[in-house]
């Protein structure tokens, strides 16, 4: 049954071609632009530098670690506007129905439960999609600095990210991404607006990481802060696993609360999806 | 005796408006039966109730012998409820792959329903480029894929060209008579209603007010008029039952029992007949005495 809604809710999804371009498709084409022009600049530097015999040339030109380039642009997505443009999915996905008071054709046909985890489970596939296009969009803006700089490519540089750095790094990003989904999918179901689940959890994220960044000025250890911190802000713990896993800490003995910050993040996650369902049971579809 | 829909004491406030207010409405299965009233009666509102869309404020009502909302005997029905909306996006075909598979169904029969609703030349295109009539069209296919033991239907040919309506009519006789599906039909429209349906419930604020089948219902508003002569000793025959209409005809206030009767009493009596036809019959006249209303609407 869930397997049936969650086919249905793909096969409408991926039929919208337009949100598909600007949820998924625009952001890694922004940065594969954002790159060509780094690129053009970088070049014209150098060429200026090299004229005028300056040896920071020579250093500018380090060959592009692709992985590096994917890695950055992965973590880039906790950026607000990144995150927007990934809920512009989210907002079509979970408030689509209410706009287009087609509620009523699906709930005779499947319970509201797996309805609702079916929208998810596609936000879920769709952030998926749209993170592995933004580290390719990072790894061709990389290619296409390193051809116009002609400093070269490799895969990996040696004292920086690891392939299972980059794997970790994407998992943070797509936990982060679900959390933000299911706020959403609790958003769409009380106001019953694409806006407000489009606009509403990307305000609660900027609201937190302001929040955060003043909270973790008075800890002796950002790195350890008190549970009720980990526990109550899904922000700081994208930002500590993210810290776990950088390459400073690799080898290093300084500690990072990782676990209690994932199983809090998970935890996050689980929780809205199941407010969301929760309400969304007990709600009348008298205009959807 | 099996029912399609149960409702017992349902009750449903939004606010201070009551749009259900202890409505206990049985409907059989088999046959079209059809459900009247005036804008705000409660028919939209007793539909949401037995699809789960909405809770009722107290009673209770079941669908095929289950529990509304029960998704097992929601499966077993089609419905289209107030104006059908699909998303913009989705051709026809692809709306009725996206509910088929919704509803888990491996193998549906797309092209063939498609068809027999005369959509099969606009399958391709989007749905945001169809008219009201087609778009009625496709939610009738919808409600039909499934092939559902009982089909809800709400103001199923609004929008329709005259044509449509016709089409839609006789397809509704097919399913009930051929394919067994026992149709409930809420419509504006009185004559439809009286043309397709083999029973009817009125609803007035949430209330039932009538119900029963067709012709018992619109019986108690015929007459016979009967163009005979001498009049004066017609009217004499009939007493208080009798009434002048013109100059040469009279109605008579009798029950279509007792019709055979009064004609051969006339005869015996050396009147001349010359015609006899039952009038006023229509269910319009049921309904405003029901309602209070001053037009079917």
């Amino acid at each position: 049954m869930l397997a049936d809604a969650f086919a249905a809710e793909r096969l409408r999804f991926f039929k919208a071609r337009g949100v598909l371009f600007w949820s998924l498709g625009f952001v890694p084409l922004v940065s594969i632009g954002i790159g060509l022009i780094q690129g053009l600049l970088m070049r014209g530097l150098l060429a200026r530098a090299v004229a005028e015999g300056n040896p920071a040339a020579a250093l500018a030109r380090q060959p592009v670690s692709l992985l590096n380039q994917a890695v950055e642009s992965v973590s880039g997505s906790n950026f607000f506007l990144v995150q927007l443009f990934f809920l512009l999915a989210g907002s079509a996905i979970l408030a689509g129905d209410y706009r287009w008071e087609t509620w009523r054709f699906l709930t005779p046909r499947n319970t509201r439960a797996n309805l609702l985890l079916a929208k998810l489970a596609t936000f879920g596939l769709a952030t998926l999609i749209g993170l592995v296009l933004l580290a390719f969009g990072g790894g061709i803006a990389g290619l296409i600095s390193a051809g116009l700089t002609g400093g070269g490519v490799q895969w990996a540089r040696a004292g920086e990210y690891t392939n299972a750095q980059f794997a970790g790094i994407f998992a943070i990003a797509f936990l982060e991404m679900l959390a933000l989904g299911a706020l959403a999918a609790v958003i769409a179901v009380v106001t019953r607006t694409g806006i407000a689940a489009l606009l509403a959890p990307v305000g609660v994220w900027i609201v937190q990481g302001f929040v955060v960044s003043q909270v973790s000025k008075g800890f002796p250890d950002p790195l350890n802060p008190p549970l009720q911190c980990i526990a109550g802000f899904p922000v700081m713990d994208t930002d500590l696993l993210k810290a776990a896993l950088s390459p400073a800490q690799v080898g290093e003995t300084v500690s990072v609360n990782w676990p209690a910050a994932l199983l809090a993040l998970l935890l996050w996650i689980a929780g809205l999806t199941a407010l969301a369902v929760w309400l969304f049971r007990r709600q009348d579809l008298t205009r959807e | 005796m099996s029912f399609a829909l149960e409702a017992a004491q349902v009750s449903k406030a939004y606010g201070t408006v009551h749009a259900l207010d202890g409505l206990t409405l049985n409907i059989p299965r088999g046959g079209i039966f059809g459900i009247l009233g005036p804008n705000g009666a409660g028919k939209s509102t007793l539909f949401r109730i037995v699809l789960g869309l909405v809770r009722p404020t107290t009673g209770e009502t079941r669908l095929l012998g289950a529990p509304a909302g029960d998704i097992r005997a929601l499966r077993r029905i089609g419905a289209v409820i107030e104006t059908p909306r699909f998303l913009p996006w989705l051709t026809g075909r692809d709306t009725l792959r996206m509910l088929a598979l919704e509803s888990g169904m491996k193998t549906p029969d797309i092209a063939g329903w498609l068809d027999r609703v005369g959509l099969t030349e606009a399958a391709d295109r989007k749905v945001n480029g169809y008219s009201v009539g087609m778009k009625q069209r496709l939610a009738l296919a919808a409600a039909l894929l499934t092939r559902p033991e009982v089909l809800i239907l709400d103001e199923p040919t609004s929008g329709m060209d005259p044509a449509g309506i016709l089409e839609m009519r006789a397809l509704m006789r097919e399913l009930a008579d051929r394919d067994g599906v026992t149709i409930i039909l809420a419509s504006h429209q009185l004559d439809e209603v009286q043309r397709v349906c083999d029973a009817v419930a009125i609803l007035d604020r949430g209330k039932l007010v009538a119900d029963g089948r067709v012709d018992t219902l619109t019986a108690v508003n015929e007459q016979l008029r009967l163009l005979a002569s001498p009049l004066d000793k017609v009217l004499e025959l009939l007493g208080a039952r009798g009434k002048a209409d013109g100059a040469d005809a009279v109605l008579a206030a009798i029950p279509r029992a007792e019709a055979p009767a009064l004609i051969a009493g006339l005869v015996k009596a050396k009147i001349e007949i010359t015609e006899a036809r039952w009038i006023g019959g229509d269910l319009e006249k049921v309904f405003l005495s029901h309602t209070g209303e001053t037009d079917a609407g």
